[in-house]
């Protein structure tokens, strides 16, 4: 059956234009919920991985010190059941608790040409895969023991201290090669042992030795570690915004800017999420244009099109030129999203590769934009046809 | 195909005819003949399947799929108001209707009928353009290009002159012979330019 004639009648008096520029507005409704999620999709990897502020997955947890802190120190502990609870959780990579020490300890030179040094100090021991030192071994039989020094000590002494104190500047190479030497005691016990700096850190602002030095000395002084007052946490994903609010509840401090920086991502985030509610109410309000069109269309022409259908036209015949029309009118809405969203996204990417190592994922919102797309055109193909059908029927 | 009425009576009717029992014989012809507002319209308007607003059963000794098949190849009819498109020229009007047995009737044939009704010089003009009289003949024209069992006229004398009458009633008679089709006539008197089997006045 030709349709020539059908389809010169139905295009008499069809508001192409205004359907188009609806069509358009869809475009746009799409357009900003594609290149949003896909932006979203190629920078939260770079977010989370390439930034120097975001990368820090490993987080330290303490808990508050307060004035009544002095009554009950116990407060400040983390007993077996809390880390267990906390490793537990969905979030946490893993959890290990800092090894402190329980006794007195005290450093210093001994040397004929050095100036006399001598300070009170803690220690405090982690496992070696959280440092990048090469020698972190310690056994029994071991003459020296090696410390592991906060970097931002060193400067502090070297920029304030010795300048205000007339005393010789330390490069990190010079520290490295002095002995210091340890006095460890409590109680009635007591014990002098060789110690040498083999490194600095940045991430821990802690005087660092093996775990298993201080796991000997701790047993050697009291019998036993004391339980632990900080938590080195592993964090899987450290921009999610429920990690904070959960170590927010359970009175936890953090000390790294990782919670400011679980906050931007949060707000980031719903900046996405309205972003894209605002593209789908554009999306959503010219679809109901649409339709609203069309409606009109086959009411002004409902004379006409039952007409046909006395004729002997099915329904399914006068429908055809409508879902035709609209479906292309859409598709091309789809298209041109989907070609400006990749264009947009190229321009970005070269941007962004000024500054990061892009590995750009796959253009993942194709295949959300066609799957919606086939949907809402089936839909639309029902809705004409429903639609036609009760007005040629009744 | 017979068409049976039973107990029939249009609903829409203050002073509505009703019939306890009637049969549309095939292939006669009959002429209905009823002062305005009686239901000659409905009448065919019900039996043509877009009216159901009555009481009683319509049947056909046929068994037809569906009211698209019995529009295309049973029923014919040409509407009391014509029921053209205005904006389509006169072509195009017959056109739309052809598509469904574009090989019925020859172009050449058309064209011949045209020609008969006076109307082959008005064919690319829009039919809104045309005079009432010879939009009825469009109609009618339409009516034929279709397999039928029935052609059914409403009025479809009402606005054409006497020597027109007579032309058309000339096309009618060739068709119903050719198709072998019954026909009815509805008329607001009960002479008619096409003979008829039976006559009733409702």
């Amino acid at each position: 059956m030709s349709y020539k004639y059908l389809f010169r009648l139905q295009h008499q008096n069809f508001p192409l234009l205004r359907l188009f520029l609806f069509s358009l507005a869809a475009t746009i409704g799409i357009l900003l919920i594609s290149i949003i999620l896909q932006g979203y999709q190629d920078l939260y990897p770079i977010l989370r991985y390439q930034t120097s502020v975001f990368k820090k997955s490993t987080i330290i947890l303490y808990k508050p010190v307060s004035f009544w802190s002095n009554f009950n120190r116990k407060q400040l502990f983390f007993t077996q059941e809390e880390i267990e609870v906390l490793s537990k959780q969905p979030f946490v990579h893993a959890v290990t608790p800092f090894l402190r020490s329980a006794f007195n300890v005290t450093a210093f030179i001994d040397h004929p040409l050095l100036p006399r040094f001598y300070t009170a100090l803690f220690l405090e021991s982690i496992p070696k895969n959280y440092l990048n030192i090469a020698s972190w071994d310690w056994d029994s039989t071991s003459k020296v023991v090696p410390l592991v020094f906060p970097k931002h000590f060193l400067h502090l002494y070297n920029v304030a201290f010795a300048q205000s104190q007339q005393l010789p500047l330390l490069s990190e190479g010079m520290i490295k090669r002095l002995r210091f030497r340890l006095h460890l005691s409590y109680g009635n016990r007591q014990k002098v042992m060789d110690a040498a700096v083999v490194g600095f850190t940045e991430k821990f602002q802690s005087v660092l030795v093996p775990p298993s030095f201080l796991q000997w000395a701790n047993r050697y002084f009291r019998g036993k570690n004391p339980p632990p007052t900080r938590l080195l946490v592993q964090l899987k994903n450290p921009l999610d915004s429920q990690t904070a609010l959960w170590f927010k509840e359970k009175g936890y401090e953090t000390l790294n800017p990782w919670e400011e920086v679980s906050k931007v991502v949060f707000i980031l985030r719903w900046i996405v999420i309205a972003a894209v509610g605002i593209g789908g109410i554009i999306f959503l309000l010219s679809l109901a244009l649409i339709v609203a069109t069309l409606q009109w269309v086959f009411v002004q022409n409902q004379v006409s099109l039952r007409i046909l259908y006395y004729l002997g036209y099915t329904p399914k015949q006068l429908a055809f030129y409508y879902q035709c029309l609209g479906s292309l009118l859409l598709i091309l809405g789809f298209v041109i999203a989907l070609f400006a969203t990749s264009w947009l996204r190229n321009r970005y990417l070269s941007l962004l590769e000024n500054y990061f190592s892009v590995v750009p994922s796959e253009f993942e919102v194709l295949y959300a934009v066609v799957i919606v797309a086939v949907v809402v055109l089936l839909v639309y193909w029902w809705w004409v046809f429903h639609r036609l059908s009760r007005i040629v029927k009744c | 195909m017979n068409i049976f009425l039973e107990n029939f009576q249009p609903l829409s009717l203050n002073n509505g005819f009703a019939l306890s029992s009637f049969t549309f014989q095939f292939p006669k012809r009959y002429l209905i003949v009823a002062p305005s507002g009686r239901g000659k319209t409905t009448l065919l308007h019900c039996i043509y399947q877009i009216r159901k607003d009555y009481k009683g059963k319509i049947a056909f000794s046929k068994t037809i799929p569906s009211l698209t098949i019995l529009w295309r190849n049973h029923l014919s009819i040409v509407f009391q108001d014509l029921r053209l498109f205005p904006h389509l020229t006169l072509w195009e009007n017959l056109q739309i209707k052809r598509v469904f047995h574009p090989h019925l009737v020859k172009e050449s044939q058309l064209l011949e009928w045209l020609d008969f009704l006076s109307l082959a010089d008005l064919r690319f003009q829009r039919v809104e353009h045309l005079s009432l009289g010879q939009q009825q003949r469009v109609a009618l024209l339409r009516s034929f290009l279709q397999p039928m069992d029935w052609l059914l006229l409403d009025e479809p004398f009402s606005h054409v002159d006497e020597a027109t009458a007579q032309k058309m009633a000339i096309l009618i008679e060739a068709i119903l012979k050719e198709r072998q089709a019954g026909c009815m006539i509805t008329a607001l008197q009960s002479s008619s330019p096409l003979s008829c089997d039976f006559c009733y006045v409702l």
